[in-house]
């Protein structure tokens, strides 16, 4: 190999530092969790929201997500509390009657849910990390090589979500939204 | 290959006794919360994600299927993995490669046989070992009791991981104290050829925040022959004192170079690991730990035998630091290693190594821009004191995903080096295109270098011997302007989701590995003085013309049945080929520099493993693994033999079939039985030229945590 000038690789590291400096300074990341493995979760943790687990149906609607509706669709039947599942339901538009949950993956459809999920007291989840930051209630990401439960607290307030406190001590809570 | 019959009739039989094993699988909807939040997600390029998405050719061995396995230390667990060439030259050592490269270039020394083209680390930190190369593996503070998984690479990876990556990663991820308040484990074995091992470890963990765990190991096996390899005469001898070299004399202190001729291996370890969350933000994880050891292996050549033996004691620390998208670490390795009675061989050594990297996220893309450094001191004799090899980097990685299908990676890293004074780019292009929700095709091509090392850059080594008769004079050096070994690749792969449970990953792949280097003789000549004769020998670290070409396949199926059933089976057909081969290397000047292109045959063919684990029920579980490779060829340098020519030693590996049989028993909740059986089938083939016949071993164990 040739020599390029060692000028050249520190001005590379130079130019390497300049960036880290200028860039948006950004909280932890979080890998994605698979359908399957979200699924399950998120039926365990309906569970400690005291609105879903008091004996009511409780309907799932996905936004765009196929392969989680058809992860979710498998929890039909499944007990939450004294609740169960009844309906799991997909479109890439918002649901036409009111459900008790909304699953929202896109970022470019999240504002609308969100929107719709304030406006009507509807519990938002998502499986895009990100999206809990920008305001949907509960999310799970991979950290550590293990699931996550992320949980945006302004916005269950604003989706009047009522947790169980035994959910504080097992996610990691947001605090204000971006 | 031997009869396989019977071991795959096993394998099949224990199949069929975990049939119902199958139908008591729970699925994930019964799992608990505590459960599901402790599934582990398969990780490679330094993200979390999907094993099924991960754009190199990648494996992850877990801390479960290592238990379950038997394996009785970190590299014989890497059995389980595909592309691995795994042989135990002598109980408890062994000699790693990833895909392949063994004994490349041939007709070289012992050391060279090491594999130096894989990149190990302990939670991100290399433990490559810059005397000549390569990684001393009992050298390892950690063993099994303290790992969480191990994560495989194969392919070069030096541009996300730096230097040595050059055929592919070993990263050892060490457990963390999880369990709220106060926990003890232990681990403790014991069986035949004298073989015991202990460890044990106690976890605090006062909160989600801080956790600790101190642990702390002892391992023991011996030979089970008590013969040595005498080059020279081509025999076995019975004991080191019967040993001649092939100059030819007695071997001079014999007793000191092998002080314990039936001890195989033995180490000791500690270790206490740290981590802190301050915030969801901020992370600090510190390891340290200690290690001593003495193994009689395959390493150095000592003029006589195969196995020489080698003494490490060495210290490490390791701060982990994660501030927002930073993270930075910084590791420091000290000790003293010596392979044992060859005069002015002993050496200190100190490593440090500081890498700082930052990791920005777009929407659908990530960028990880980052700067390392490492400094390696070395002192010793035979390098003229101390040396130091510097590497300062600068990497750059981009993950981007233009659409739901596509994927693209690229990576590059610059390696500026105080000696070979240059600087070595090497690259990482990935990319994955998912057809759909259950098939995946990626492709790969990359460029990784090995780092430079002590003893062919700095080596300054004369000896004379003189007598009535004869005067010898010898005189070894290295070269500071080596070009460093490379390694560049191409590879495909597909894998397919047959259902959620079967997986299917194949991969197709092409090295071609240049700039090999070895001891070249430049010099050499014999004159008569009246009734003397005065010999004289001059040799120098050169590169090699050799160039190394692989093609090759792996294919891997495995099947998961929920928590009680899980099989695999896999294996790797190769054929290595080597062009501009200097059988003997003398320079020009002798006259004798001859090239030849050739099959190398010193990688197997075929070589590849299995493995069915099942819970019949609740509390037993039971466990088979096999691992298979078929012959090779190891070819020695030319060494002067007792009929009073030269000869180049060959040795013929036989093919092997090794079958490991596991069975646990719970007790209680917190107390397991075992009994474990290695190489169950007793084939006791010598898995390296002229090393040892390792037969079976019956081990039993207990394990308790509280």
């Amino acid at each position: 190999m040739k020599r390029p000038d060692k000028q050249i690789c520190m001005m590379s590291i130079f130019l390497c530092l300049i960036f880290c400096l200028v860039s948006d300074v950004r909280g932890e990341t979080y890998g994605n969790v698979p359908p399957a493995i979200q699924a399950a979760l998120f039926l365990k943790i309906f569970g400690l929201n005291n609105d879903m687990n008091g004996g009511k149906d409780i309907s799932v609607h996905v936004v765009s997500s196929p392969e989680f509706e058809k992860e979710m669709k498998k929890a039909v039947g499944k007990a939450v509390g004294k609740s169960k599942i009844t309906v799991v339901e997909g479109s890439s538009e918002l649901p036409s009657q009111k459900p008790s949950v909304i699953y929202v993956s896109d970022p470019e459809k999240a504002d609308e849910v969100m929107k719709y999920t304030r406006s009507n007291k509807i519990l938002s989840i998502t499986g895009t990390p990100d999206l809990v930051a920008k305001g949907v209630s509960l999310g799970l990401g991979a950290s550590g090589g293990k699931p996550k439960i992320l949980l945006n607290m302004p916005a269950s307030k604003y989706e009047g979500v009522n947790w169980n406190p035994a959910i504080f001590k097992i996610s990691v809570i947001f605090r204000k939204e971006e | 290959m031997k009869n396989i019959t019977q071991p795959f009739l096993l394998l099949l039989l224990l199949v069929f006794a975990c049939r119902n094993a199958h139908a008591d699988d729970r699925d994930l909807f019964d799992m608990s919360l505590d459960d599901l939040l402790d599934i582990r997600i398969e990780s490679v390029s330094k993200k979390e994600e999907s094993g099924f998405d991960t754009p190199l050719s990648s494996t992850v061995i877990t801390r479960q299927e290592i238990l379950n396995s038997g394996a009785t230390s970190i590299t014989e667990a890497l059995r389980l993995a595909p592309g691995m060439i795994v042989r135990e030259h002598s109980p408890g050592n062994f000699g790693i490669h990833i895909r392949g490269f063994d004994g490349v270039p041939p007709n070289t020394t012992f050391a060279m046989s090491a594999n130096m083209l894989t990149l190990v680390m302990i939670d991100g930190r290399p433990v490559y070992n810059y005397f000549s190369g390569g990684t001393f593996w009992e050298t390892l503070p950690t063993d099994l009791a303290d790992v969480e998984k191990i994560e495989i690479i194969r392919g070069p990876s030096a541009a996300l991981y730096g230097p040595n990556a050059a055929s592919g990663v070993v990263n050892i991820i060490t457990r963390k104290a999880e369990k709220a308040g106060t926990s003890f484990s232990a681990d403790i074995a014991a069986g035949e050829h004298h073989s015991r091992s202990g460890a044990g470890a106690l976890e605090y963990r006062p909160g989600d925040r801080f956790g600790m765990r101190l642990s702390a190991g002892h391992r023991r096996r011996d030979r089970q022959e008590t013969e040595y390899y005498e080059l020279y005469r081509d025999i076995y001898v019975s004991a080191p004192s019967e040993l001649y070299t092939y100059t030819p004399r007695p071997l001079s202190n014999s007793d000191a170079k092998f002080p314990d001729p039936d001890l195989s291996l033995e180490k000791y370890g500690a270790n206490a690991f740290m981590n802190f969350r301050p915030s969801d933000n901020i992370s600090l994880d510190l390891s340290l730990g200690l290690q001593d050891s003495r193994s009689q292996r395959l390493y150095l050549d000592n003029n006589a035998t195969t196995l020489t033996t080698f003494d490490s004691e060495t210290r490490y620390a390791d701060l982990r630091v994660g501030v927002f998208g930073f993270s930075g670490q910084i590791s420091y390795l000290t000790g003293e290693q010596e392979p044992l009675g060859i005069p002015r061989w002993p050496y200190d050594f100190s490593t440090l190594d500081i890498l700082l990297e930052y990791e920005y996220q777009g929407d659908n893309f990530e960028l990880r821009p980052g700067v390392s450094w490492r400094k390696a001191l070395y002192d010793a004799e035979f390098i003229g004191g101390e040396q130091e090899l510097g590497t300062a980097a600068v990497f750059f990685r981009a993950d981007y995903r233009p659409s739901e299908k596509w994927r693209l990676i690229a990576a590059v890293r610059a390696d500026s080096y105080n000696h070979p004074d240059d600087i070595y780019t090497s690259f990482q292009l990935a990319g994955t295109f998912k057809l759909n929700r259950n098939n995946i095709l990626r492709a790969v091509l990359a460029r990784a270098s090995r780092s430079p090392a002590m003893y062919p850059t700095y080596l300054d080594f004369t000896h004379e011997a003189d007598s009535d008769k004869m005067n010898t004079y010898m005189e070894h050096s290295g070269s500071k302007t080596l070009d460093l070994t490379t390694t560049n690749m191409i590879e495909f792969g597909y894998r397919r989701k047959f259902s959620d449970r079967f997986l299917l990953d194949a991969e197709a792949f092409c090295n071609f590995v240049r700039d090999y280097y070895a001891s070249c003789t430049v010099e050499t000549s014999a004159t008569r003085e009246g009734g003397k004769i005065f010999m004289r020998t001059v040799t120098g670290q050169k590169n090699l013309d050799v160039r190394a070409e692989q093609y090759g396949a792996t294919l891997a199926f495995s099947y998961t049945g929920g928590k009680n059933f899980f099989a695999k089976i896999f294996g790797t057909v190769q054929y290595t080929k080597l062009s501009d081969h200097a059988p003997n290397r003398y320079s020009e000047e002798c006259g004798e520099h001859t090239l030849e292109d050739r099959k190398h045959s010193g990688t197997p063919l075929f070589y590849g493993g299995a493995e069915v684990n099942c819970r019949p029920l609740r509390k037993l579980n039971l466990n088979a693994n096999a691992y298979f490779y078929t012959g090779s060829t190891y070819e020695y340098k030319t060494v002067n033999s007792e009929s009073g020519g030269r000869r180049t030693p060959v040795f013929e590996v036989e093919p092997k079939f090794l079958l490991n049989a596991k069975a646990s028993y719970g007790v209680s909740e917190n107390v397991l039985l075992y009994l474990n059986v290695r190489n169950l089938l007793n084939d006791s083939a010598r898995e390296f030229a002229w090393t040892d016949r390792i037969g079976r071993t019956f081990l039993f164990g207990l394990n308790v945590k509280y």
